[in-house]
């Protein structure tokens, strides 16, 4: 009997553990603490956000130590509060396919997803995405902190949303008028361009074989520069991965490469010089261009430059009038 | 001896929780971490600190320690009970393909993006994977309500084999997909960044669990280490302890595969160490595996994140390079000395 008083203590505490586990377990799942998109409430400060878990915060004023943990959340801040407003900034920031790249000062701190950073950094407002690691996102809910949460990036659509989201959470409304419009301009005049012309086939594609179906922001600019992107008839939606073999059977036209800047020829050669690529493309019909990568692949405003950067290599005709 | 072992086990696991709270990404003083905890446990009133330093103290640093010496505690008795249950050194939580199978599940959950949606899709899968291998593992393996142990094993390997190639195959499908894929091989690696009052709540009631079955099996276990027949001639129903000690231990290994993802030796190194240290007795065998794995973790992890601070050195990486090289050089120290 002595001798099993130990595991009885054990097996009653796992017993206790279990009912309370179950209740929290059955708490969370009734409230369904999906990561969801972030709302924000109000014209004027205190303004009401909703955060990822659906409750409801108020923002007495304009936040003044944000925090942005992914790039396109950077450039969004960068294009519209005050660089004193800015608490950290992802570490992706300085890197070249940066639509802010050197423009944020280093004594705003880099910091990585990690919760205690974060936490230790006292923001008032945090940016988080889609692809922001979601057992941290709950993490900082949890411990309170106002969290912007943008879930769609596949569309112009949703870049200038994403914008006005955190426009309205910052209290820079006039400002994300000014982007938007100049977004929306920039799309319109490039799609009267190439508007009734041609669709040529088009791949985006890195040296190792990274590419996008539809459902992706990249699909949606090669359709507003007046390509088509080859990748959709493999019935492929979003990011994915092709061998040499089998982008040459999508028989593209053009191929569509990110580089440090526009024309970058280095960048094709390097494509070619990779693998099975110049066995294929080297000298064929298909003309391999590349774009300026911090506006081929922002999911922020930027991305209206990659828009009329594409369709300038797909129809220069079209510019050249 | 043993009460002198087993009072070392409990001061060192209360130093390591102490040390594992106290130190993290984040400085804050020692005074306010102890003030903040006395505070919540209500010894004192509220002090000078800031209020996020709390919520680091109270619902980052705290769930973590403990959810990790849950898993270390776990693992460890896991081990031990397996290789005193398969008479093989070599036995360890992983070896009946449980963890795989447990792995396959949570990286299933990671792919389709199930664990973005809720918080308890990546546990739930993990264990539900971990019970579908024993499950197959106990029905490949059993002929007549017979099992044969070398049957058993070898059906583990092959069956953590092919789920080991069935999360290979997953991982590979999924890396496409940069974010999915980086988030798949991190939690492979192991680690506790994360963690919550859930998942505490989570790994103890399995874990607690696991130790009491074992702890009722100690006698048991003791003369399994003569043989199967010589344990059934000593009066023990070597079949049902057998399946209530593997059960036991794929509950507890599932689970902490669902909160930690897959960590490493701690469940080979731990037992042995202590085997070799403190005799071969389970009844203080065991409970001191439960605290000194328990320890081990939670230290582990702390030089996890605080070595390079802010960036993080994976949990399964550390363990592995510490736990590897000390193993070996016990193992020579005791050949040298003749022990073995």
């Amino acid at each position: 009997m002595r001798s099993l008083s130990f595991p009885v203590i054990l097996g009653l505490a796992a017993l206790a553990l279990l009912f309370l586990g179950g209740g929290a377990g059955r708490a969370a799942l009734l409230d369904s603490r999906f990561v969801r998109d972030s709302v924000v409430v109000g014209q004027a400060f205190p303004k009401q956000l909703v955060d990822p878990a659906g409750t409801a915060l108020e923002l007495p004023r304009p936040p003044q130590r944000i925090i942005s943990t992914f790039m396109a959340g950077d450039e969004m801040l960068a294009a519209l509060v005050d660089f004193s407003r800015i608490a950290g900034v992802s570490p992706l920031v300085d890197d070249e396919s940066s639509g802010c790249a050197g423009q944020i000062p280093p004594s705003v701190p880099r910091v990585r997803v990690e919760c205690e950073s974060l936490l230790a950094l006292e923001p008032d407002l945090l940016l988080v995405a889609s692809y922001t690691r979601a057992e941290t996102v709950r993490q900082l809910v949890a411990a309170g902190v106002p969290v912007v949460h943008m879930g769609q990036f596949s569309t112009m659509e949703d870049v200038t949303k994403n914008l006005r989201l955190v426009a309205a959470a910052v209290g820079s409304e006039r400002a994300a008028d000014q982007v938007s419009a100049e977004v929306d301009q920039r799309v319109a005049k490039t799609a009267a361009k190439v508007g009734g012309l041609p669709k040529p086939r088009v791949l985006y594609c890195t040296a190792a074989g990274f590419t996008f179906g539809s459902d992706a922001i990249i699909d949606t600019m090669i359709d507003l520069a007046g390509g088509f992107n080859v990748v959709r008839e493999m019935g492929i939606s979003g990011p994915t991965r092709v061998s040499p073999e089998a982008a040459a059977g999508l028989q593209p036209d053009v191929v569509l490469l990110s580089a440090k800047e526009t024309g970058d020829r280095s960048a094709v050669e390097e494509f070619l010089r990779y693998g099975a690529w110049g066995a294929l493309f080297r000298g064929s019909s298909t003309r391999i261009v590349s774009v300026k990568s911090a506006w081929l692949l922002s999911m922020s405003h930027h991305g209206a430059r990659g828009v009329e950067a594409v369709a300038r290599l797909l129809h220069p005709e079209a510019f050249a009038k | 001896m043993s009460r002198a072992a087993f009072g070392v086990g409990v001061l060192g696991l209360l130093a390591a929780l102490c040390v594992g709270t106290l130190y993290g990404a984040a400085h804050i003083p020692p005074d306010h971490v102890f003030g903040i905890v006395a505070q919540r446990l209500g010894l004192s009133g509220a002090g000078g600190w800031r209020p996020w330093e709390a919520i680091v103290v109270l619902d980052v640093r705290l769930p973590r320690v403990l959810v990790g010496a849950f898993v270390g505690g776990g693992l460890a008795v896991c081990g031990l009970v397996m290789q005193s249950l398969f008479r093989n050194s070599l036995a360890d939580p992983g070896v009946l393909g449980v963890s795989s199978g447990a792995s396959l599940g949570a990286v299933i959950a990671l792919c389709t993006n199930w664990a973005a949606r809720s918080e308890w899709a990546l546990p739930a899968c993990a264990v539900v994977g971990a019970a579908a291998t024993a499950g197959a593992i106990y029905t490949l393996s059993a002929r007549r309500g017979h099992i044969h142990v070398g049957t058993l094993l070898l059906v583990g390997v092959a069956v953590g084999s092919f789920t080991s190639a069935a999360t290979s195959m997953v991982l590979s499908l999924a890396l496409a997909n940069y974010d999915t894929g980086r988030q798949i091989v991190f939690w492979m690696l192991g680690g506790l960044d994360a963690r919550t009052w859930q998942h505490v709540l989570l790994i103890a009631p399995p874990t607690l669990m696991a130790v009491a079955i074992a702890m009722i099996h100690v006698r048991d276990l003791d003369a399994l280490l003569l043989g199967e027949i010589q344990a059934a001639s000593l009066g023990v129903d070597v079949p049902r302890c057998r399946w209530r000690l593997i059960g036991a231990t794929s509950l507890m290994v599932g689970a902490a595969v669902a909160v930690s993802g897959v960590i490493g030796f701690v469940g080979l190194i731990v037992p042995h160490m202590l085997r070799l240290l403190l005799g071969p007795a389970h009844r203080l065998l065991l409970p001191t595996c439960l605290l000194v794995g328990a320890a081990f973790i939670v230290l582990a992890d702390l030089a996890a994140r605080t070595l390079i601070a802010p960036e993080e050195i994976r949990l399964g990486i550390i363990t592995a390079s510490v736990g590897a090289p000390f193993f070996l050089w016990l193992l020579l120290k005791k050949r040298a000395d003749g022990v073995i």
